[in-house]
């Protein structure tokens, strides 16, 4: 179709007509708009967001009276997490834990008698939005403590604001450690997330034993893929194994297909995985379709993407500190009361059940400290707090503020359900050359 | 040998899905003279409708092709009418941004009605199937989107080119008023376009579908390569939309498997500024 000039009045293209130049122009700024997408999408539900709840505090005083009812002036505890945007389904999982565990210290009388209240904000995914929300939390809303973050990206943003108002983050996404850097040691940081060691470490003798000892590696092209094959390569040092290539995608990838010729040249044992988001669940659909049958090891395979996505989860090796297969009587009462609160079919996932031992966490802390909530004061007490959570007993290693957590390996079976094949308790965080104690 | 063979067919199958997806767009730019800045968020709607017809009523999303071309299809009539032609006689910012607000509005309505988990189709008949010929691996789900969308384009093509009714849409597209003294109705004929623009790519999003996984944010990957090829081709040239789709499927192919594929969009978006720096217009645009 070809264009002319016309000289109407009547076009209705005619006033200020969109021609091609500026079209052009227009669309250079189209990227950059579309990536503002989220933002202003997040600009519009703040009003949704910014709920200030206690919980069911104000049912907490039921005319039984069983619970003691929290009735102190609240502590404030802040949320900020991936509400929209790429990681909108991990992060609603997340808050949804959070909020779980919000609610039941509440109906039991609080921390040391005082109801917490929570004060939730979306990053968006976005570093600039997590910057400009973590700075809301400590200077307007004044909480005492941050709970949340998936990114590493976000993460960061908020360490940027939050130690220089001496506010600790309990970050609860497993991530790269050490290879973060300085800020992995940092004396406001408590990770509650699993870091290379107690991930990687416990998974590859199990597979060494029971898969092979040859990896290829694909990843989205960013710090934590990147950290973890370097994590990996080393303890293969140890195994007698190797990774035969590694390959990284941008994130938002939609086609595979020229990793798959790889793939069959390479004769590998075992594919590892650190995609994240829809491009894992885009992988592994044209994974099977490629009709690629090597092992997949995915290390952000979750219960929620597998019951979701049953078909091209199937056979998924994967390591967390949480899984929904987990038996154990946390585990029952942990599953019970989140499908109350968010549907019978839903799933909490290793990031959410990290949400909810922080908040427990927190309060043990406090309460060690004798109620008070100056960091200086309940900070040190973290590490003498054991919590019995849904995945076992954990605890906060006091040189490097990282969880002592158990790790639990799993393998996606054909119903969506994850197996667990092996466990390892109380695997203890590597963080090299950091003392906070 | 088969290294290259492969990565060759790899180019092919996404070339031509790439090239369905961005007839759609220019389509309804060539005729209506406006950018659809929700032009992903069309192909996300189609995902949904195949979605929904597999999941809810068990329609396999070839079967499912029809509703999600008629679903976006509807989308496309239903967006040109309620916001696009009063903006047509706004300002330029107002008809740039009224589909930039689709966009937005559009990926709202998902999330709320679908909330923003990544769902995968199961059990579609196409993903059990593949073809092998030696090393070489065709994907059915691949290779179907590849004929599929050559099909479609092709009848775009025929339709536009051969038709009376295409005539009156070429006519429209270069003189609104002249076609108007033809006893042509340019609204009907802009109606059209927008028809046309999102049944073909509900064409595409169903066979998408088969292969990829939907959410709320799938379109943004699909709305930024379009433009780039509609640029690439000529804002307006099916023909050019089509040649630059398959050099954008064959470059992202061939450049993720024997250079670092971390570094894949840069080649694309190094031919693309490469274009525009000498021919502006685009590959089969004209001046």
């Amino acid at each position: 179709m070809s264009k002319s000039n016309n000289n109407s009045i009547e076009d209705p293209r005619e006033s200020n007509k969109l021609g091609r130049r500026l079209v052009l122009k227009t669309g250079l700024g189209f990227g950059a708009a579309a990536a503002l997408a989220p933002v202003l999408a997040a600009c519009s539900s703040d009003a949704a967001d910014e709920t200030s709840n206690t919980g069911s505090n104000d049912t907490a005083t039921s005319p039984d009276g069983t619970p003691a009812e929290a009735t102190g002036d609240p502590i404030k505890v802040g949320y900020i997490g991936d509400l929209t945007g790429v990681l909108a389904q991990q992060g609603q999982i997340q808050l949804n834990c959070f909020e779980l565990a919000v609610k039941q210290i509440n109906e039991s009388g609080g921390i040391g008698g005082r109801p917490i209240e929570a004060v939730t904000e979306d990053t968006a995914s976005d570093s600039a939005q997590a910057i400009e929300k973590s700075t809301k939390l400590a200077l307007e809303d004044e909480v005492v403590t941050v709970i949340g973050g998936i990114t590493s990206s976000v993460r960061e943003a908020a360490l940027t604001v939050l130690p220089n108002e001496k506010i600790p983050f309990f970050y609860t996404t497993f991530y790269e450690g050490a290879a973060a850097g300085a800020t992995a040691c940092d004396e406001y940081l408590i990770a509650t997330g699993q870091i290379p060691n107690q991930q990687v470490a416990p998974l590859v003798p199990y597979l060494s034993e029971n898969v092979g000892k040859k990896y290829i590696v694909v990843g989205n092209d960013y710090i934590w893929p990147r950290g973890m094959t370097e994590v990996l390569e080393e303890l293969l040092v140890e195994e007698g194994g190797e990774v035969v290539s590694s390959t990284y995608f941008p994130l938002g990838t939609t086609d595979f297909g020229p990793f798959f010729k790889e793939l069959a040249d390479a004769d590998a044992d075992i594919c590892w995985v650190t995609l994240v988001g829809s491009d894992q669940d885009t992988f592994l659909q044209q994974y099977k379709q490629f009709g690629a049958t090597t092992q997949i090891v995915s290390l952000s395979m979750n219960d929620d993407i597998a019951a979701t996505n049953p078909e091209i989860s199937e056979g998924v090796i994967t390591v967390q500190n949480y899984l929904a297969g987990i038996e154990s009587g946390n585990n029952t009462k942990f599953l019970e009361e989140y499908r109350a609160e968010n549907g019978a079919d839903t799933f909490p996932i290793a990031i959410g059940e990290g949400a909810y031992n922080s908040v427990y966490l927190f309060k043990g802390a406090v309460e060690a400290a004798d109620g008070s909530t100056d960091p200086t004061d309940w900070i040190p007490k973290l590490s003498g707090v054991s919590f019995d959570s849904p995945s076992g007993s954990i605890g906060i290693d006091a040189d490097t503020q990282h969880a002592i957590t158990n790790s639990y390996i799993g393998k996606v079976g054909a119903d969506g359900v994850i197996e667990i094949l092996d466990e390892e308790k109380a695997v203890v965080p590597v963080v090299e050359g950091c003392i906070l104690s | 040998m088969s290294d290259l063979i492969q990565t060759f067919v790899n180019g092919l199958m996404l070339g031509s899905v790439l090239a369905l997806v961005a007839v759609g767009l220019t389509v309804i730019y060539g005729v209506v003279d406006i950018v659809n800045f929700a032009h992903g968020e069309f192909v996300m709607a189609g995902m949904y409708a195949t979605f929904v017809a597999s999941s809810q009523f068990g329609f396999d999303p070839l079967l499912a092709m029809p509703v999600s071309a008629a679903v976006v299809g509807l989308i496309g009539v239903l967006s040109f009418f309620t916001f696009v032609r009063p903006a047509m006689r706004g300002t330029l910012l107002s008809q740039i941004f009224v589909t930039f607000g689709l966009m937005i509005f559009m990926r709202g309505v998902a999330q709320t009605l679908f909330g923003s988990n990544f769902e995968t189709i199961q059990g579609a008949w196409l993903s059990s199937q593949r073809i092998t010929i030696g090393d070489i691996v065709m994907p059915g789900p691949q290779l179907a989107a590849a004929v599929g969308s050559l099909v479609c384009t092709g009848a775009i093509g025929w339709f536009i080119y051969r038709t009376t009714t295409g005539k009156a849409l070429q006519a429209t597209s270069q003189d609104p008023d002249a076609a108007l003294m033809m006893g042509i109705n340019p609204n009907k004929m802009f109606g059209l376009a927008w028809l046309i623009g999102g049944a073909s790519t509900g064409v595409a999003a169903a066979l998408v579908a088969n292969y990829q996984p939907v959410h709320p944010n799938v379109g943004l990957a699909f709305g930024l390569t379009a433009f780039v090829i509609v640029a690439l081709g000529g804002f307006g040239s099916i023909g050019g939309a089509f040649l630059a789709a398959f050099a954008v499927g064959m470059l992202e192919n061939f450049s993720a498997f024997y250079g670092d594929s971390a570094y894949k969009q840069v080649w694309i978006f190094g031919l693309f500024i490469l274009v525009m720096l000498f021919r502006p217009q685009g590959l089969l645009g004209r001046a």
